[in-house]
Parts: C-alpha cells; structure tokens; sequence
C-alpha cells in the first residue's frame, strides 16, 4: 500500500480555485465568517452570516468560495447556488471544513488545511499577527490533535499490534514487592498511581526536571506510572523510591512499623518540595505545583468570643483530614442533637454504627473552650470564654481522611478497630464554611441541591491495616474503570467487590471530587 | 423568525422557550456534527483504522478472576527471588530485606546507631568477647519483633 503524492483524501477540483490571489481570500473568509476571534467580526458574522435565499442564520450554513453568497446545506440553498453559478466549492462556517460540489464530498486539501490551521491558532492568540487585533476569549485551543503522517500510517499499517486500555484491560495495575515490612509505603504507591489527575499529569510527561542529580522523587514518582502502565506483569521492585523518600525524609527511618499516612504525608511533602526542582518558592502558600493543586485544600477555624460574639477567623492549608473515632480518650458522643445523619450521604447505616458523616460532624461542630483556656479578644480586650469551631474553606480535589485508630498516649499504644462505615459517594456541602448559617442546633438543615455539583466526592482508594499495633499488614482497595475495584496486598492483586471494599475497617479513605472546573 | 425580530421583554414564556429550545438543539447538533467530521476526516485521510482493538493484545491483557491467581493469572507467592541493587552502596541484596538493609546502610534508625555504638566499644574488646557481639548484629539482619524477640531470650540464656 503506497501513498501517491496527491493525496486521495483531496481532489483534483480546487486546481479551479487556486489561482491568482486566493490564499488572501481564503483567510479573509476564514476570518470573518469562520473563526471570528474578535468582538467586531463575531458581530459581522452574527448579523450577516444568514442564507441570502431563506434567510435562516443556522441549517449549516455554507458560503461559496467563488463569490459573496451564503446558503443554508440543510435545505440545499447552498447547492442551488452551485449548480446555478457553476461555483464548485463551498466553506461550512461552523468548522471550516471544505465541501466539492463535484465529488459531493468534503475534501481535505492540504494547501487549504494550512491556511486554515493558521488561521485559527492566530484567533486562539497563538501567532503574533499585527493586522488581527485578537482578544483572548479563553477558549483556548493550544493543542492539535495528533495526526499520523504518510511514513507512520505506513508503520502503522505494518505493525497492526496495539495496546488500547479498556475496562477489562490489567494495564495499569501492578504488583509492588515488600522490601521488608514496606506494605505502609506499598498501599500509599498503589493510591497515588490511581488517583487520575496525578496519573494524568505524569502520563503526559508534564515534569521537566531540572535537577542535577538523580534525586528528585517527582522523577521517581514518574517513572513509576512508566512502570505501571508498562504492560508488565511482574510485581515492581519499589527500591529506589524507598531510598529516595528516605534520603529526603530522614525523619522517616528508624521506626520498625511505619504508618501509612504518615508516609503519605511525607511523600506528598518531598514532592511538594522537589516540584520546583529543589529552588525555594518564594511563597510557601502560593505554590501550584501539582501535589498542592490537587491536595490542598483549606480548613477555616472560627474562635467565637462568648462574650461579645466577635469572631476570629484563620484559614490553614491542609493535606489530610485526620479524624477522631469512639473509644478514643476524648469523648466521641453527644455529638450534635439531631441523631443520625446518615440520610445526608446515603451510608450503611446499621444501627449504632459510626458513619463517615458522624466523624466529620464530630469535627466541625462547634467546641466550647472551657475556662481553663480562655481566648484573648480582640473586641472585649480581656481574655473570654470562646467556642471553636472548624469548617472547610476549600475544598482539595482529592480529600484524604485520616481514621484516628491509633493511640500513642503517654499511658497506652493501642489500636481503635471500631468499625467506621464509609459511603461511596460523599457530599461535603454540610462541613463547609459556607454551610454554618444553616446549622440549628448543629444539625444541618439541608435543602437538597441537586444541581450544586461543587461538593460533591468519588471513593476511589482505601488502606486498611489488619492486625495489632505491634504487627500488622497494610492493604489496600483501589478503583480503576469507574466501578472496578481491586484488592492491592504487596505483589497480589486480585478482583474486589464494592461490598468487599465498603465492609472494610477503612484507616486512610481517599475521595476524588466528581466534576473539576476550569481555572 | 429572525432573532431581530424576537421582542426579548415579552411577558410570553413560551416564546422564550421556543427560542431556548432552538438554540439548545443547535448546539447539541453542532457538537454531534463537529464529531462526525472528525470521523470523516479521519476516514478520508486513512488513519481511521488506527483506533481498532487488536484482539490479541486484549485478550493478552485481559484480567483474569480466578481463585488463587491474580489478575495476571500468576500463582501467588512466586515472587521469593527478587533482587535489588543498593543505591547507597551497590550491593546486590534480597529484595524482600532490602528496607532493613537501608536502614543500616544509610545509618538511621536506632538498630543502626546501636550497632555504631557497639563497633566502637567493641575496638576496646577481647576477641572472644567481640565473637559474641557478632552473633548478636547477625540476629539484628531479621527486622521484625518476632526475631528480636528471639535475640533477647538468647542473650539471656548465655553463661558468662
């Protein structure tokens, strides 16, 4: 199979238009009354693109290359024309695509596609072009899909393997080896290579790294996703990323068992600071690398003077959630009155089980400090009793929460093994700041919203820790495919059933944000 | 009916959602269109065929749901003889004691700094008594509190 030189996809008609000074025409065409980049032509295109026969404005319309005529496709005006005049081309307006009369086809001519091309990303502020005076609408178009050329169509042709990722597709998921008491570290590798945005990131090679030596872990945590969607069956040998966070977090080493979350916060951190390649931010809040852009989210703290009812308000970035359960030494109950709100996210509520929703109902409700931890106040300028309250300000696009089932008290190492239910779908509308006034009595009056999407959270990873404090296994569940669930163990990965994953004990739940908006 | 023409103020709603609908059904057209060009387009040009499954590669990584095997469809636990080599100190090590392995290896951790200790103390020794120090850093090469368990019940036993 060999390609001519004329390509088959265009035809031998527009020989009759390409003369004299028809590029120049052409992009007069395509930037008036196809890509209208500017207020002025968007205008012109509003008010005089309309048929010149019914004078609709939509069916399809098309303007003939050979003279100033519009004609609706849909009902054929624009073919009238052609056949009428013997003009043979014609340029859809909507996508500028170029339509022969003759070979009643659209054709791809590729002198035509450039000038089109060219014209476009000039509208989209790309090209510098002193006579188009361009604003920038924001939609921005800065990448083309990619298109094979003749010689890699060719090499396509002859190699007709191909790896597609489908549902039922293994790519994506591998096995990790336990390098000696390393499942904390594993599950953490396995839910962080399944949250899509960090995948997303580091398949499309978006880290350019600038540091000297091979130190940086986002390198690292890039290479890893290589590993993962490598096709390989093989469990991964995780080494160097052991080695790597190590170096970087020496704070780390040393304990015999680790915790998983604190190795989470330790790898997300050394990421966070290897991000910019190793150069100091200038200002720590103001960071965007990659790990703050999907972490971070914002907790607000409202310290309410009894007295004069003035309210003091700091907003501290966070990781993590970190979440008190029953049996823990500070009380757990009475929680707000209001009884169970298990209705607001739809969980397993088999009664006198904690939910989810009762942890983070726990933890936004307002505390009163008592007098032995009076709060100085800025209105009344003596110190006050005070109630404290915590809300979220903003809301991270992955929100990790942190189940408290460890005690390292003076007194006693144990471990809480409560069982804490935990949703697939969570709404966190009620913690938020914003949602306080509609708080009576703690309990949330909900209006239910459904067209508010902003709040709105996926389960898509969960750690587990079986066991004592003193030995113990970490493992973890993690989502792939919208509703496949997997059970992760060190090297074995087999096939869980959502039940499998909502009846677990739950120690680190990792939830997506559902829909993302544009910045 | 020309949108010039469509008196915007009316208090007739149901103008507005005829005009509503319109527009709504236009968009919802032009996308589906601007989908098809693609397809067309792709057609036209010949790489239209490159987006076809190979079915041999999707069965090759097909998931697998058996007992007893992983979604590879590997037997569990075959993984015993996997090695690594050491960034620090290029030593080919098990991977599966290559954590405790760091641990010394970069000098961390309080088995590390109890070993150091120990070397030093140890230059000032005899040699039988530095014999027995041996014994106890091999017993410290399994770093988990089962064998540690074992090591202190061991020392105890020992006749000085």
């Amino acid at each position: 199979h060999f390609w001519t030189d004329s390509s088959p996809a265009g035809c031998s008609h527009v020989n009759g238009y390409k003369v004299d000074n028809w590029r120049q025409n052409l992009r007069v065409i395509y930037q008036c009354f196809v890509w209208s980049g500017t207020a002025e032509t968007r205008r012109r295109k509003a008010k005089s693109c309309i048929c010149h026969m019914c004078g609709a404005h939509l069916n399809r319309l098309h303007s003939c290359l050979y003279c100033v005529f519009f004609g609706c496709f849909t009902k054929k005006h624009i073919h009238e024309h052609a056949k009428n005049k013997r003009h043979n081309l014609a340029i859809d307006l909507l996508y500028g695509g170029i339509y022969c009369f003759v070979c009643q086809d659209y054709i791809y001519d590729k002198d035509m596609e450039q000038i089109a091309k060219e014209e476009q990303r000039k509208v989209f502020g790309l090209l510098s072009d002193c006579s188009v005076s361009v604003h920038s609408t924001g939609i921005g178009e800065k990448y083309t899909t990619w298109e094979p050329t003749k010689r890699e169509l060719e090499l396509f042709r002859h190699n007709p393997k191909r790896r597609k990722i489908t549902t039922n597709c293994t790519i994506g998921l591998r096995g990790l080896i336990n390098l000696g008491n390393t499942c904390f570290m594993n599950c953490i590798v396995q839910a962080l290579t399944h949250t899509p945005l960090l995948r997303d990131f580091f398949l499309s090679d978006r880290h350019k790294c600038e540091m000297q030596s091979n130190s940086c872990l986002v390198c690292e945590m890039s290479q890893l996703f290589q590993e993962f969607y490598s096709g390989h069956r093989s469990p991964h040998i995780p080494f160097r990323l052991l080695h790597l966070v190590w170096t970087h977090a020496r704070h780390l080493a040393g304990y015999e068992q680790q915790d998983a979350h604190e190795f989470l916060i330790a790898a997300l951190d050394v990421l966070h600071r290897h991000y910019d390649n190793g150069k100091k931010t200038n200002n720590p809040n103001h960071c965007n690398c990659i790990i703050d852009q999907i972490f971070t989210g914002g907790l607000q703290s409202d310290v309410t003077c009894q007295v004069c009812h003035g309210v003091s308000t700091t907003i501290d970035p966070f990781w993590d959630i970190s979440l008190d359960l029953p049996g823990s030494p500070t009380p757990f109950w009475p929680l707000s009155p209001g009884g169970d709100g298990s209705t607001v996210n739809g969980e397993n509520h088999l009664s006198g089980s904690t939910t989810l929703t009762d942890c983070l109902r726990r933890f936004t409700r307002p505390e009163h400090l008592g007098s032995n931890a009076k709060i100085k106040c800025g209105g009344c300028h003596s110190y006050q009793e005070s109630t404290k309250q915590l809300t979220m300000k903003k809301l991270p696009i992955v929100a990790c929460f942190h189940l408290k089932r460890f005690e390292h008290s003076a007194k006693l190492r144990r471990k809480i093994t409560t069982y804490v239910s935990f949703p697939l779908e969570l709404d966190m509308t009620p913690f938020m700041a914003s949602s306080k006034e509609s708080r009576v009595n703690g309990q949330y009056q909900q209006s239910v919203d459904v067209l508010n999407n902003d709040n709105k959270y996926s389960l898509f990873a969960v750690v587990n820790h079986q066991g004592t404090l003193e030995s113990g296994h970490y493992t973890s569940f993690i989502r792939q495919h919208k509703d496949q669930w997997f059970k992760c163990d060190d090297a074995i990965i087999t096939k869980a059933s959502i039940k499998d994953v909502l009846d677990s004990e739950g120690y680190l739940l990792f939830y997506h944000k559902q829909f993302l908006e544009y910045e | 009916m020309k949108m010039e023409e469509m008196p915007l103020s009316s208090p007739d709603n149901t103008k507005l959602e005829a005009l509503m609908h319109d527009i709504y059904s236009e968009l919802v057209e032009d996308a589906c269109l601007g989908l098809c060009f693609e397809v067309h387009r792709a057609v036209k040009q010949g790489y239209f065929f490159l987006g076809e499954p190979d079915q041999e590669s999707m069965k090759e990584f097909e998931i697998v749901d058996q007992p007893g095997v992983d979604i590879f469809g590997q037997v569990f636990n075959q993984w015993k003889n996997k090695e690594c080599e050491c960034p620090n100190c290029n030593r080919l090590i098990a991977a599966s004691r290559f954590a405790p392995h760091l641990e010394k290896c970069l000098g961390m951790g309080r088995n590390s700094s109890r070993i150091a200790s120990r070397r030093l103390a140890r230059n000032n020794m005899s040699k039988s008594e530095s014999d027995q120090e041996d014994n106890d850093d091999l017993n410290d090469n399994d770093w988990s509190y089962g064998a540690e368990k074992k090591a202190k019940k061991r020392r105890s036993d020992k006749v000085f």
